[in-house]
């Protein structure tokens, strides 16, 4: 009964999930086996067929895992690095963790007239947002924006490692590395799998700083997935928007099982 | 409770799957077009009408754009002056499309789009608009040859018809008598369309010459930029092949008209910019310092020209167009590319504006009918400036007679018969037929019509203008564009 009860108190919650995410999301699957949404015909895996024959997907596909196989370590490297450097600041710690934490709250759209600036005229002679560095900027702003958010998750993994640990490691001579790797990194894997599986997450939300910066249609170099969604989206080509959104939610859904699959694992070692 | 919430989830859907109107047989009409300044007039007076011809039909007209911003600017001299602003906004050209798009994939949206923004390919594409052949076929009360025929050929791609147009438009050359030499002159007025390259090779020697005892010889009243635009429009497809989803920018054509266009502009061939007009300071711009100017070419629109005819008649008046020196013009013919493309447009705004019927409409017949009738001699009344060559031909002559008996020349302009045409002189009716034969001469030598998309249009445009502001080089932008319209025509 009691089981029963905590269905129903989770039911209006339901509902509007249901509404608002599960009920769209199947019916856009459908749409992507359909030629056209309003009185199309069914056309099995053609839309798939043609999704994966297009260049500019799989352009975007390869740039996004690109972008994601080099910002993810970054930022994780970066934040792991300032957490170890900042846990034991004493009383300046929340001080620093605010300062990192500040790009978060700024709004995309308020920063955009910044990265412009910084990156919009020849510095150096290059062109940031117009040639192949363009994928720097972007690394640039994302380590930028997520750094704080990581820095969080690590620094309360840091603090919920037993400060005994490291005592005994000390008096038996471990010196700062070997305490690194046998202690800390060790204890910290549980939650560096949330830090991986948020850091995927934020790095598929990068597009909205690529696309204020840079417009529907940046250098080919940062051109990602959801740029082919958005700009499919408003050339009216829902069947392939949605077999796109559909592969990606998929590959989603496998990646995030999978992860929380580890970081149970991880957890109970 | 598992039951419970499957049968919630699936009542949820059903319900959300239930959206749809029931359809039901009605005499109304929503037309949607993006200008809301000349086109929604328009069309709204030509629904007016044809309601009143049809009292069982309702016709609603929306629009999307901003009025014009209004106001008062004391001048130099004391006096006041209205003057009125519009932003050519490209975030509100795309948020018109973004809401059309919405509107037609939720199987809704306008009976009757007008493409004066609209990205019709992609619609015509994608199955939203019905072929308008289909129509033209099946009613007997059509006849193309009551139409320019030619025009509508070059709109109907394998796929069908999709779009009508009220009229449509073209630019014209004239060049100044004054300034060639014989040969020159027999050439330019023996041939019927030119390419911008040919042009300034006659022009250069010629202006070289007038140099040497005139000063204010140049070639084009045209910036760079301008110019550019006119240069793009014409080799658009070659550039930018919507149909055949090819992009082109770094073949060399396209570096070397920037730099050419640059060259001309930095050497003096072309008029310099304007300082930016701003509102505020407008009372101390003026056109009157380029009243004296004279230029080798001058690209025209087809506003000016009846009075290119009707100029020497003594009851024309006189007018400033503001590109100098007019008197001396004389017609050259149709610019070209090199490829002996003559394209025409419709114009983005104005009644230059084309119409196509929404594949989901439950109207289509009806609509179609609105479409002819706005096509037809029958909305002359409300055509005062056509913005182009109507489709129709009657329409046409019909508009012709009118501008030239109230306008160009004027002594037969009488308020109680406004609007209506008089009955010319000989002398008038010789220049009329001259006009006239010269535009069914030069409808007949335009033979291309350039797919465009005003979204890869504003993207060039603005990247062009980085160019011309000296922030990128040439080739440096070619490559750009390359990269950037091959992805937008892959996706």
């Amino acid at each position: 009964m009691n089981k029963h009860k905590g269905l129903l108190f989770i039911l209006p919650g339901l509902i509007g999930f249901a509404l608002f995410y599960i009920i769209p999301f199947i019916v856009s699957v459908g749409y992507s086996f359909m030629s056209r949404p309003v009185g199309g015909d069914f056309v099995g895996l053609r839309n798939y067929i043609d999704l994966l024959q297009s260049p500019a997907y799989r352009l975007g596909f390869r740039n996004t895992m690109v972008f994601m196989g080099l910002s993810v370590p970054l930022n994780m490297a970066f934040s792991l690095g300032l957490a170890l450097l900042i846990k034991n600041t004493g009383q300046y710690k929340p001080l620093y963790i605010l300062i990192f934490l500040i790009p978060l709250v700024i709004p995309s759209g308020a920063m955009v007239f910044f990265w412009r600036v910084l990156f919009g005229s020849n510095r150096l002679g290059i062109d940031w947002l117009n040639s192949e560095y363009a994928m720097i900027t972007v690394l640039i702003i994302f380590v930028w924006k997520n750094l704080g958010f990581n820095l969080v998750l690590f620094l309360s993994g840091l603090s919920n490692i037993p400060k005994t640990y490291y005592e005994a490691a000390k008096m038996d001579g471990a010196g700062g590395f070997r305490i690194f790797c046998n202690i800390t990194f060790p204890n910290l894997l549980p939650i560096s799998v949330i830090v991986l599986l948020m850091s995927i997450i934020n790095s598929f939300k990068v597009f909205r700083e690529v696309y204020l910066l840079m417009g529907a249609y940046p250098h080919e170099s940062v051109y990602m997935l959801q740029h082919f969604m958005n700009n499919n989206f408003f050339s009216l080509n829902y069947p392939r928007l949605t077999a796109a959104t559909t592969l990606f939610s998929l590959v989603m859904v496998v990646l995030t099982w999978g992860l929380l699959r580890l970081e149970r694992r991880t957890s109970h070692v | 409770m598992k039951k419970f919430i499957v049968l919630t989830f699936l009542l949820l859907t059903a319900l959300t799957a239930c959206g749809g109107e029931s359809i039901e047989e009605s005499r109304e009409l929503t037309v949607s077009v993006f200008d809301s300044i000349i086109t929604k007039p328009f069309v709204e007076e030509a629904a007016a009408l044809f309601m009143y011809m049809h009292p069982d039909v309702t016709i609603t007209v929306e629009s999307f754009s901003s009025m014009p911003e209004v106001r008062t600017v004391e001048m130099d001299d004391g006096t006041t002056m209205m003057v009125s602003h519009m932003e050519d906004s490209a975030q509100e050209r795309r948020d018109y499309i973004n809401q059309i798009n919405t509107e037609l994939m939720s199987g809704r949206g306008a009976d009757i789009l007008g493409f004066d923004v609209l990205p019709f390919h992609r619609y015509a594409q994608q199955g939203q608009l019905a072929d308008l052949r289909r129509f033209m076929d099946n009613d007997p009360n059509f006849n193309i040859y009551d139409y320019r025929a030619n025009i509508l050929d070059m709109l109907t791609t394998d796929a069908g018809l999709f779009k009508f147009p009220i009229s449509y438009s073209f630019d014209y050359l004239t060049f100044d008598s004054t300034l060639f030499a014989q040969a020159q002159r027999e050439f330019l007025e023996t041939n019927d369309v030119f390419t911008l390259e040919s042009l300034f090779a006659i022009g250069y020697p010629a202006l070289e010459s007038a140099w040497a005892t005139e000063s204010q010889y140049q070639m084009m009243p045209t910036t760079a930029s301008t110019l550019f635009r006119t240069m793009f429009d014409l080799y658009h497809s070659h550039f930018i092949d919507i149909e055949n989803r090819t992009a082109n920018f770094t073949d060399g054509l396209f570096v070397d008209m920037l730099n050419q266009l640059q060259y001309f502009e930095d050497t003096g061939l072309l008029r310099e910019s304007a300082p930016e007009m701003n509102m505020d300071t407008i009372s101390t711009i003026g056109i009157a310092s380029s009243a004296t100017d004279r230029y080798a070419f001058k690209i025209k629109t087809l506003f000016t020209l009846f009075f290119e005819f009707a100029r020497d008649d003594p009851n024309t008046p006189s007018l400033d167009f503001g590109i100098g020196i007019t008197d001396d013009d004389m017609i050259a013919g149709l610019l070209s590319n090199s490829l002996g493309q003559v394209p025409f447009s419709f114009g983005q705004i104005g009644t230059g504006t084309a119409f196509g019927i929404n594949a989901n409409s439950q109207n289509q017949d009806l609509a179609w009918e609105f479409i002819k009738f706005l096509s037809s001699d029958a909305i002359i009344e409300i055509l005062q400036n056509p913005g182009g060559i109507p489709l129709h031909i009657g329409a046409f002559e019909e508009s012709a007679r009118r501008s030239a008996s109230n306008f160009f020349f004027r002594h037969h302009f009488n308020p109680d018969m406004a609007g209506e045409a008089i009955e010319l002189t000989p002398a008038e009716q010789a220049r009329f037929d001259a006009y006239t034969a010269t535009v069914a001469h030069f409808t007949s030598l335009l033979n291309t019509f350039h797919t465009t998309d005003s979204i890869m249009t504003d993207m060039v445009i603005e990247a062009v203008a980085e160019f011309f502001e000296g922030n990128i080089s040439a080739e440096d932008l070619a490559q750009n564009l390359q990269s950037r319209v091959s992805l937008m025509l892959n996706e």
